[in-house]
């Protein structure tokens, strides 16, 4: 019996020089005669390896486990299936086959831990940052007003500080009032208000000026030192420099991943920000009316002012937190936040030129 | 020596083509399958898939007959960029943090060097990044069994780039040239095909005599867009908003196509250039392009990434890889004989900055 014969080119792994060679295919390997010097190397089927992938049109190029760089080079494509019934290994894991599988589940894994991380990380933040004072945050809160702001100056009517101390000590009267808590108005026409780490509570200009009544605000507040009872402005900032880094490196240039666990993280704490915001206002008897009122009015007026912001723009639907608010309310006794000299100081308070020195 | 295949013409230098096989009948589905696994692995996979699709490319590339081969693995790609968030994007984070935290407590001179320091450290990076980049791919390509390679320290690279960089921006841009040619002669005189270092010597001054033409057609083109949108605009009634908004819109695409033209005029001089001092041995190369070439070719490939939403990508990349094999010609004869394997101890893994940077293509 004649074993299978083919022609091909050999290159030995030391030099880049390439010799027509003869090919054949023996009992425990092939059987390679080079063209010059009719010498003659022996691969055994055991070290094969196939690196081109097979298909038409391709030279199959071989190499071999022995032969550190040495290739075969066979332009006759019949070859690979008298290989592969001698070499049985050899086509296995060059095609999707189970290579891929095995990668796929590492990549899995690796995705459930990073996951897990991600998780943890979240989790560290939210026990860890409730016990650091919030004083020590205070600067990067002034940092964070001052630039979603935009600079934006800070109103210093007397008055209407005045008004904002008492609403303050209206919703103080509940007791779950942080030591720490800042309120400033800043001369900004758009519609929000904010929370920034270390207590510093923002409230735009515009917001006021859109508000109906001194309950509306009142509400907007509480809402917002919900915010600083949990602490959700600090965990954002490390939600988005820990979680957010590490998941913009795994997944390359993409943010989406970033931007969902953002907004169910934000969702949730929006949520809690309310219910807190509930309690504060049940203690000091304003009415959660207001707040139900606010939002009615923003979803009346949705998309004819700039939504943009934390204030409105990630929050659940205006629709089910006015039904929320409303229901809140109940028949529990109330009075307004403010009266009606303090509410018209309030609507003034950017009125008075700034002091020239922050 | 080459195979005596080939139609050689007496007393004439020998030239060769790469020929590449790919299509994009073969492609799209690995693209597609690498598309669907990064999604389901939260886009842990792209590595492995990155791998599939080099490996595709280099295995349809050959010159003379014999192919090209990429050794590289997804778990080298994948550790580079691992080893590349521990020391290099947390500490970037990290410092990113404390210059806030400076500038929150009003420290601004402090905030403001550590932002320069930050600055200067990722350009220095980059250059770190295409040097490690350069030496991970070559490194990975084999051909006839023999291995690439780059000499010498990624780590001082990157203090060259920086410094190159530096003194062309002292010279506002005029020394472009000078600085792309520094820059591409610290990496190609460092590679090596086997025991073969690549020799680049390029002279600044034929470039040099271009940019300096590109820049003033830039600058003339910025004056005559300016002179282009008051005069249009006049020809409507002069207070007219829709005439100004005519002039806009076309004075300003018409400027912009012909600076694009501009910079492709320099740029497939530079390309040619570039090519033409590079050489192997006894090979050399020719990179025949033209800036209308590279224009369409630029162009296309952006609309098609535009229009497709990047679903488009592996067509961009088989466009691109055809347009370099159809200019490009391997011209004159080496010793095959006479080149050896390449001894360098290769890196383990691989291009992390270079991802975290953007700087890789494919």
């Amino acid at each position: 019996m004649t074993l299978p014969e083919f022609a091909g080119a050999y290159s030995d792994g030391q030099t880049a020089n390439r010799v027509d060679a003869a090919l054949r295919l023996g009992a425990d390997g092939i059987e390679v005669r080079l063209a010059q010097a009719g010498a003659l190397v022996f691969w055994s089927y055991a070290g094969l390896v196939l690196i081109s992938p097979p298909g038409t049109g391709h030279p199959v190029l071989l190499s071999h486990d022995d032969y550190d760089g040495a290739r075969l080079l066979c332009h006759d494509e019949t070859i690979l299936a008298e290989l592969s019934s001698r070499a049985p290994r050899l086509l296995r894991g060059s095609a999707f086959g189970r290579d891929t599988w095995r990668i796929l589940g590492w990549c899995l894994g690796a995705a459930v831990i990073f996951s897990a991380v991600i998780w943890g990380i979240n989790r560290s933040a939210e026990s860890l940052i409730v016990r650091i004072p919030l004083a020590w945050e205070k600067p990067l809160g002034l940092a964070v007003i001052d630039n979603v702001g935009r600079g934006a100056s800070h109103c210093q009517d007397v008055a209407g500080q005045a008004a904002v101390g008492k609403l303050m000590e209206r919703l103080g009267r509940s007791g779950r009032l942080p030591a720490d808590v800042a309120v400033v108005v800043l001369d900004d026409p758009r519609v929000n208000a904010f929370a920034a780490p270390g207590g510093q509570i923002a409230i735009l200009r515009g917001l006021i000026d859109k508000a109906g009544s001194a309950d509306e605000v009142a509400g907007i507040l509480a809402h917002e030192i919900g915010h600083v009872i949990h602490r959700h402005p600090t965990q954002m900032l490390v939600r988005v420099m820990g979680s957010g880094v590490f998941l913009q490196m795994l997944t390359g240039q993409s943010n989406l991943p970033a931007a969902l666990v953002m907004l169910s993280n934000s969702r949730e704490a929006e949520a809690e920000a309310d219910r807190e915001a509930i309690a504060l206002l049940r203690g000091a008897a304003v009415s959660t009316g207001g707040m139900a009122a606010f939002f009615d009015r923003v979803r009346q007026d949705h998309g004819r002012f700039n939504l943009d912001g934390t204030l409105l723009s990630d929050h659940p639907g205006s629709a089910e937190r006015l039904e929320w608010f409303r229901a809140a309310q109940g028949n529990a006794p109330s009075e307004s936040a403010l009266d009606a000299s303090e509410w018209s100081a309030l609507r003034a308070i950017c009125q008075t030129p700034p002091v020239n020195e922050r | 020596m080459w195979d005596m295949t080939q139609d050689e013409v007496a007393g004439e230098m020998p030239e060769r083509k790469f020929v590449f096989t790919g299509a994009i009948g073969k492609l799209y589905p690995i693209f597609l399958v690498n598309l669907l696994l990064m999604i389901v692995t939260l886009g842990i996979y792209r590595f492995w898939g990155k791998t599939r699709i080099r490996k595709y490319l280099w295995s349809n590339m050959s010159l003379a007959d014999d192919p090209f081969e990429y050794g590289g693995t997804g778990l080298e790609l994948f550790f580079g960029s691992l080893i590349i968030l521990v020391t290099v994007i947390f500490p970037l984070g990290l410092l990113g943090a404390v210059v806030a935290m400076l500038q929150a407590k009003g420290q601004t001179s402090l905030a403001g060097g550590l932002q320069a320091v930050e600055f200067f450290g990722i350009y220095y990076l980059i250059g770190v990044g295409t040097f490690a980049m350069l030496r991970y791919r070559l490194t990975r390509t084999r051909w006839r069994g023999i291995r690439g390679g780059v000499e010498g320290s990624a780590l001082v690279y990157g203090f060259r780039f920086l410094g190159y960089a530096l003194l062309t921006g002292l010279s506002l841009g005029i020394a472009v040239p000078w600085m792309q040619i520094k820059h591409l002669s610290q990496l190609y005189n460092r590679a090596s095909f086997g025991s073969e270092r690549f020799q680049f010597d390029a002279p600044v001054k034929p470039l040099m005599k271009r940019w300096l033409v590109v820049c003033c057609v830039s600058l003339g083109l910025l004056v005559v867009m300016a002179i282009g949108l008051s005069s249009v605009g006049k020809m409507f009634q002069p207070t007219d908003m829709v005439g100004e908004i005519m002039a806009f819109f076309i004075v300003v695409p018409v400027v912009l196509a012909a600076m694009f033209l501009n910079l492709f005029w320099y740029q497939a001089k530079f390309l040619s250039h570039v090519y033409s001092h590079l050489s192997l041995g006894g090979l050399r190369f020719r990179y025949s392009v033209t800036a209308w070439r590279l224009f369409g070719l630029v162009m296309v490939n952006l609309l098609i990434v535009l229009f497709t939403l990047g679903l488009g990508m592996p067509v961009v990349v088989l466009r691109t890889v055809q347009f370099v094999v159809g200019n490009l010609t391997v011209i004159g004869d080496v010793d095959f004989a006479a080149i050896m394997q390449n001894q360098q101890t290769a890196p383990k893994f691989g291009e992390g900055l270079a991802a975290a940077f953007d700087i890789g293509a494919v």
